[in-house]
């Protein structure tokens, strides 16, 4: 049987075309975030991170329609090159910043990483789903990165 | 011909899934129908992004849009996968048989 928790939480795996201490750096550094990490069609407007335990990030994407939404959240654990949890939330415009928790691991696997990503704490299936394709659309855009570096 | 208008439609299965984000979709719309507004939501991806997925899988008649008032619902279709599905039926055995080879090759190292 799954519990509710269980179905509440994602789960995305991707091999990248990159060692880990480069995807790790493409997670936490701003001008690399800036090149992957909203899902296509959506921009990022602006944003800043304060990567260390306890400190905050935060990011406005825009959508094609001008509209704006902001995430944010603060760093939990850091170990570079292997791991990275930190709290995700978003200001939904409506007073309320539905939270989430993401954790991301970076493993070794011959000259690439295999990418590991958990979100817990999802409000709902829909949520979840949502983040699934987001989630998988930025990171296409990771992949693709990478790809095109390595070519 | 058929067997090419199937090898097509297998082309077209195979080809929509070969994406996570169409995956991710796809897994969406197993849990009930959505609209496109629905589906780029909350910040997930652009409405033409998310179209032009939508477009993929409606080709491989993995979806259908269905008219609802002034939008269309994008509604999961499953029967395209039966093809799919029985092509990958066809390699079974062959996977079975690897795994038998390797579950003998572990006994014959335990009795050593």
């Amino acid at each position: 049987m799954t519990t509710q928790a269980e179905t509440l939480t994602l789960k995305l795996e991707r091999l990248i075309a990159a060692p880990p201490q480069r995807v790790f750096a493409a997670w936490t550094q701003p001008e690399l975030l800036n090149q992957w990490s909203s899902p296509a069609g959506i921009s990022i407007e602006g944003g800043d991170l304060d990567l260390r335990v306890g400190g905050h990030w935060r990011v406005t994407m825009r959508a094609e329609d001008g509209s704006t939404r902001e995430a944010f959240g603060t760093y939990r654990e850091i170990v570079p090159a292997k791991r990275l949890v930190y709290t995700h939330a978003w200001h939904m415009g409506d007073g309320t910043t539905p939270e989430t928790v993401l954790t991301v691991e970076f493993r070794a696997k011959g000259t690439s990483t295999r990418l590991l990503l958990t979100q817990t704490g999802f409000e709902s299936a829909e949520s979840r789903d949502g983040h699934q394709i987001g989630w998988s659309s930025s990171i296409d855009n990771l992949e693709k990165l990478f790809a095109e570096k390595r070519a | 011909m058929v067997t090419s208008a199937r090898t097509k439609a297998l082309d077209h299965v195979f080809g929509a899934l070969a994406d996570p984000t169409r995956r991710a979709i796809l897994a969406r719309l197993t849990h009930g129908e959505a609209t496109v507004g629905e589906l780029a939501e909350p910040f997930a991806m652009s409405r033409p992004a998310i179209s032009k997925h939508l477009d993929v899988l409606e080709r491989a008649g993995l979806l259908h849009r269905v008219p609802d008032g002034r939008v269309n619902r994008c509604r999961f279709d499953g029967a395209p996968l039966r093809g799919a599905h029985e092509l990958m039926e066809d390699y079974r055995g062959f996977w079975d048989d690897q795994m038998d080879k390797l579950a003998g090759l572990f006994e014959k190292e335990r009795k050593r």
